[in-house]
């Protein structure tokens, strides 16, 4: 299906800026347990009608699309010219379209070695607050023309305006991917990574959990064939479901009982002494922890490691979903907000309970 | 450049600046604030004073002091930038950070080093070469360059085709914005972003919104070999059909370098590099990676580069054939110092399918206005280095080149590309930021703006138009 609602968009939120009504921006509402819970008398704009991949072209390696399309059809269409998105973006319960894919600004097991979407965001056109439309960037991998917003618009958890339509950088899918297998703890793998870490070989992710490290190799043969020679470690029978589920947290860990954090660490951080089970992704740079820990402990913990934590999938906006702003920062983060959506109709309190 | 008339500095100003700096950190005799007063641009205007701060508290004290006293301040790395960001157009202070050269932690680790902002690219090189890694980004002028200029300009070179720019290659920031607060953005974990992304934000600002006092950099492990290729092809048509091939295979080379048949001739009339006599168009390509991987890494190549435009396929492996390969590449710059030493040089992008219109576009528009236009660059993300063979002192050869440029940037833009990959805008190219950038685009830029800077006092009338 292809629909251009723009127009429609634009109207509503001229109305809406109009008359101070707020919005719930929305795709398919499969990340609508991430985040802080938004009040559900706010009117729903959703883009899952807005449609359409405007522009494909597999040799500059950059597809545009509208943002209510659905992240697997875009899948499919760089499938058949044998590209991806290189930063591996989770579907939960297999839905998720363009728009939410880059307002969420969350990435996959691939992430630390193929770079993140913000990584791949080149250009964004959307509406901000008051229903202007702007554009951003573009199709080229190089524009130093004024400051970046797209980087800024991905993450912003639609609190900044509503993306149109984006143009994502693609990568030509590897040659070859396996993924091997060795028994080692935490505190192994943690050393390994290390180890691995100085050398330039062809891993596309790595995680450690239930006392077995995996690394998933991807390049050419010989590439491939080095670093397993180089890793040792036994090969892993359909890997690509593996990592397919700890992508969209289809694996068991992620149904155990406590609730589930997400800290960002540097990766050679020890494991912290936390209850609850973890599985370290990213080499150690994410760890999932189901746990009933309070959150000053895991906040309070991850800072003196320079690190944050963010709630995943909080129940309600009793804790805070996101780890908390210095205040300098919380600041221009406000007045950002400001810039983009001055009467503050889009997504309110989504992000911080500030605005 | 013309400056209106200043009013002298307060003193007040002055006691305090030598206050937080101390005497031999501040220079208030025009003779010797003169040397701050130009980059590498045609540009110069005359500091009132120039303070060098050694660490981010002084910064810090210095933003407060104009902002209370309303004088414009600009940030200053080491000078090297190319569109006169660095030269400050109303007097005021000049802040260099040349003197903030301290390398704070190298982390192997965590892959990372911080360092203060007038730590030169080189350093942090060499600091990070002693561990095994490297920081990808790599312009030309990396002996020289700050990291903080790096920062401000999301400066890069052949590399960013394989490893990005800056801003893919910074974990976070130690900052203070204009208005005097200090910031700390992003983390020591790959990239995390809390909140909204300042880190992105502020790098590529070119200093109009916070002047960097720190960065984290994220290091990457030096490949274990390299290998080199020199392709040449009949026509540009060829070799940008090749550019693309080589693009959408899975073995991303770690350079691709790209010169016009102008450029070639050049290097012919100027050196004795054998190339092919009907070469219209170059490649250097590089690849990286393990040594077992690499004689199939240059087979995926070489089969991506093959066309019916193809005229020769070299490679180099030992040190010397690679020195002998790059030698073609490198007689250009002094083949062009030659011809024309105060050329006018840009760098503009272009999608990769849309070079050959681009070179075309760019012959007509030399025989239109009679100015030889050479031209050479990162083919890989599109991104082509124009140069106008002028002489700036001739005041009709000056008047053909503006017409011209402005052609150029009118060619560009058709073609959907933008002004600038890597250069920036500074002054240069402030006026011709409306064509590419929206109005509402602009307008929310300059409210950014004023955010960050509320007195203006950054950088002014630099890098985004009024
Ligand atoms: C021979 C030569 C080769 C070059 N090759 C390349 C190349 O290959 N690729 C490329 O991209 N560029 C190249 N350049 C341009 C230039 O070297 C780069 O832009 C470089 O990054 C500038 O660094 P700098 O320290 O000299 O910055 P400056 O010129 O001093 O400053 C540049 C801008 O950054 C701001 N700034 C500086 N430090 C800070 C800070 N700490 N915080 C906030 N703002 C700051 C300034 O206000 C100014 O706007 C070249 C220049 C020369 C002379």
């Amino acid at each position: 299906m292809t629909q251009d609602l723009s127009k429609e968009f634009q109207e509503k939120i001229e109305d809406c800026f109009d008359n101070s009504r707020c919005i719930n921006i929305c795709g398919h509402d499969s990340k609508q347990f991430y985040g802080r819970t938004i009040n559900n008398q706010y009117e729903k704009l959703s883009t899952i009608e807005h449609q359409g991949v405007i522009d494909y072209q597999p040799t500059e390696l950059v597809i545009t699309v509208r943002s209510g399309t659905p992240l697997a059809e875009v899948e499919s269409v760089l499938d058949e010219k044998n590209q991806m998105f290189a930063f591996e973006p989770p579907q939960f319960n297999q839905q998720g379209t363009i728009g939410g894919m880059i307002a969420s600004g969350l990435s996959g097991p691939a992430r630390p070695f193929a770079g993140s979407v913000r990584d791949a965001v080149l250009g964004v056109s959307c509406l901000n607050g008051k229903g202007e439309k702007l554009v951003y960037g573009g199709q080229v991998m190089k524009n130093v023309a004024g400051y970046d917003i797209s980087r800024l618009m991905t993450g912003s958890m639609g609190t900044l305006g509503l993306i149109l339509d984006a143009s994502i950088k693609v990568m030509p899918k590897p040659e070859q991917t396996i993924t091997l297998v060795l028994e080692q703890s935490a505190e192994q793998a943690l050393q390994t990574w290390q180890k691995l870490g100085n050398q330039a070989l062809a891993i596309s992710a790595s995680c450690q959990f239930n006392e077995q490290l995996y690394i998933r190799l991807s390049g050419n043969a010989a590439a491939v064939k080095h670093a397993q020679s180089m890793i040792g470690g036994e090969p892993l029978k359909e890997d690509k479901q593996f990592w397919q589920q700890l992508r969209d947290h289809e694996l068991d860990f992620f149904q155990g009982p406590g609730s589930l954090w997400r800290l960002s660490l540097a990766g050679a951080t020890m494991q912290l002494n936390l209850s609850g089970d973890t599985l370290i992704d990213w080499a150690g740079a994410q760890r999932w922890i189901k746990t009933d820990e309070s959150d000053n402990v895991i906040r309070h913990l991850c800072e003196s490691h320079g690190g944050h934590a963010a709630l995943f999938a909080p129940p309600d906006n009793k804790i805070e979903a996101f780890h908390p702003l210095a205040p300098g920062i919380a600041l221009l983060h406000k007045q950002l907000k400001q810039a983009f959506d001055p009467v503050g109709i889009l997504n309110p309190l989504r992000m911080t309970a500030d605005y | 450049m013309s400056v209106e008339m200043q009013e002298p500095l307060p003193t007040t100003f002055i006691t305090k600046l030598i206050e937080c700096v101390g005497e031999k950190n501040l220079l208030t005799d025009k003779n010797e604030c003169w040397n701050y007063g130009y980059d590498n641009s045609r540009g110069h205007a005359l500091p009132q004073a120039v303070a060098f701060a050694i660490s981010h508290e002084q910064v810090l004290t210095i933003v407060g002091l104009c902002n209370q006293h309303k004088i414009p301040l600009t940030t200053r790395g080491r000078g090297t930038g190319t569109t006169g960001a660095t030269v400050p157009l109303h007097g005021g202070l000049v802040l260099s950070l040349e003197r903030m050269n301290k390398i704070i932690r190298v982390d192997p680790a965590n892959r990372l080093i911080v360092a203060e902002a007038g730590v030169t690219n080189k350093e942090i090189q060499i600091a990070a070469g002693e561990h095994g890694f490297f920081w990808p980004p790599d312009p030309t002028s990396a002996a020289f360059c700050s990291i903080g200029g790096n920062l401000a300009y999301n400066s890069a070179g052949p590399r960013a085709v394989k490893y990005g720019t800056p801003r893919d290659n910074v974990l976070g920031l130690r900052a203070v914005s204009g208005a005097g607060d200090e910031l700390r953005t992003g983390t020591f974990t790959t990239k995390g972003v809390v909140g909204y992304d300042l880190t992105r934000l502020i790098i590529g600002s070119e200093g109009t919104l916070a002047i960097i006092t720190e960065a984290t950099l994220k290091l990457t492990p030096l490949p274990a070999s390299k290998r080199t290729m020199r392709v040449v092809y009949n026509d540009i048509f060829s070799a940008s059909q090749a550019v693309a091939a080589i693009m959408a295979q899975p073995v991303t080379p770690c350079a691709l370098e790209f010169i016009d048949h102008a450029a070639i001739e050049m290097i012919r009339d100027f050196s004795t590099a054998k190339l092919p006599d009907n070469a219209g168009a170059l490649l250097m390509i590089e690849v990286d990676g393990p040594n077992s991987a690499m004689s199939d890494a240059v087979d995926s190549i070489h089969e991506a580069a093959k066309n019916k435009g193809l005229l020769s396929f070299d490679e180099a492996t030992s040190a010397e054939e690679i020195a002998a390969l790059w030698a073609t590449r490198k007689a250009l710059s002094p083949a062009l110092r030659k011809v024309a030493p105060k050329k006018i040089n840009e760098d503009v992008v272009v999608p990769v399918s849309h070079i050959p219109e681009l070179i075309n576009g760019l012959e007509k528009l030399a025989t239109q206005h009679g100015i030889k236009i050479v031209n050479f660059g990162h083919a890989g993300n599109g991104n082509i280095h124009v140069n106008l063979l002028i002489d700036p002192d001739d005041p009709v050869e000056m008047k053909a080149a503006h017409e011209c440029l402005d052609e150029v940037f009118t060619l560009v833009l058709k073609l959907e590309g933008s002004l600038s990959g890597e250069h920036g805008v500074g002054i240069e190219k402030r006026d011709y930021i409306p064509r590419e950038l929206d109005k509402n685009a602009l307008k929310l830029m300059q409210s950014i703006r004023l955010e960050f800077d509320p007195e203006k006092i950054l950088n002014q009338d630099k890098t985004l138009p009024d």
